[in-house]
């Protein structure tokens, strides 16, 4: 029977690796997702403040 | 890790059976997802279960062992989920087709233990039958533990990628509002499902 604990050990230090690659994509995309929804948000509350006084100027 | 990934892929089934009866969008998303999750969990068991076989027979992979084979199977066969999905450009015929599938495929995983179960090469231990001696007490204690680790590891996943995805969902829809396109859909081409909400 070979020694198989070398073998057990880099199983297991595949197996966190990957999940730290999973982990680690998921949490930079939902970074950039996070950054990119505030700046589209903000685009869109400054158009609809913009809107507004357009219209006053219009008056 | 294999059993909780098949076990994901079963649930991948039954919640796209939710979704056809039903016909909410946000069961496909489940499913979607579901499924997602258990496709990378079982990349990380192909390649962990063959580092653990080099270790315990003195080979990474043994081509007439059925449990072995079957896993591969399966995993080919859910490769074939996320080009199915890319291939229709529809997402309401897009999440119709994943749905059939994934209940077809889903049913075929049970089908697909049973029958390694009754297969008679025994190289790899069938970790939850008795035929062979079953484990030990202390040994079962364990394995069990890192059953419901892994599960719940599973959900905790899920449930991080669910958020994910319904984010990249709302800045979609953000994005079309900003460039001044009302459609609910659109955006290009994707095997994600588009749900808005």
């Amino acid at each position: 029977m070979p020694d198989a604990s070398p073998y057990i050990e880099a199983a297991y230090a595949v197996f966190v690796v990957l999940l730290a690659i999973y982990v680690g994509i998921i949490a930079y995309r939902m970074r950039n997702t996070a950054r990119e929804r505030r700046r589209l948000e903000a685009e869109l509350a400054a158009r609809t403040t913009q809107q507004p006084d357009r219209e006053l100027e219009r008056v | 890790m294999a059993i909780v990934a098949l076990c994901g892929f079963i649930a991948g089934g039954v919640m796209a059976i939710q979704h056809l009866r039903t016909r909410k969008a946000v069961w496909d998303f489940r499913s979607y997802v579901t499924i997602h999750l258990s496709l990378i969990l079982a990349i990380g068991v192909l390649i962990t279960g063959s580092i653990w076989a080099k270790g315990s027979w003195g080979q990474w992979w043994v081509w007439d062992e059925p449990m072995l084979v079957s896993f591969l199977i399966v995993f080919l066969l859910y490769a074939t989920y996320q080009p199915l999905r890319f291939s229709i450009e529809d997402p309401e015929r897009q999440a119709r087709y994943a749905s059939v599938f994934a209940i077809v495929a889903g049913t075929f995983v049970p089908l697909n233990f049973a029958a390694v179960r009754m297969a008679e090469s025994y190289t790899h231990p069938r970790t939850l039958g008795t035929t062979t001696g079953g484990m030990p007490g202390e040994m079962m204690l364990t394995f069990l533990v890192c059953l419901a680790t892994m599960a719940l590891l599973f959900v905790t996943l899920w449930k991080v990628e669910m958020k994910a995805k319904r984010d990249r969902a709302e800045v979609r829809r953000l994005r079309r509002r900003v460039s001044g396109d009302e459609a609910p859909f659109g955006g290009g081409r994707s095997a994600a499902p588009q749900v808005t909400a």
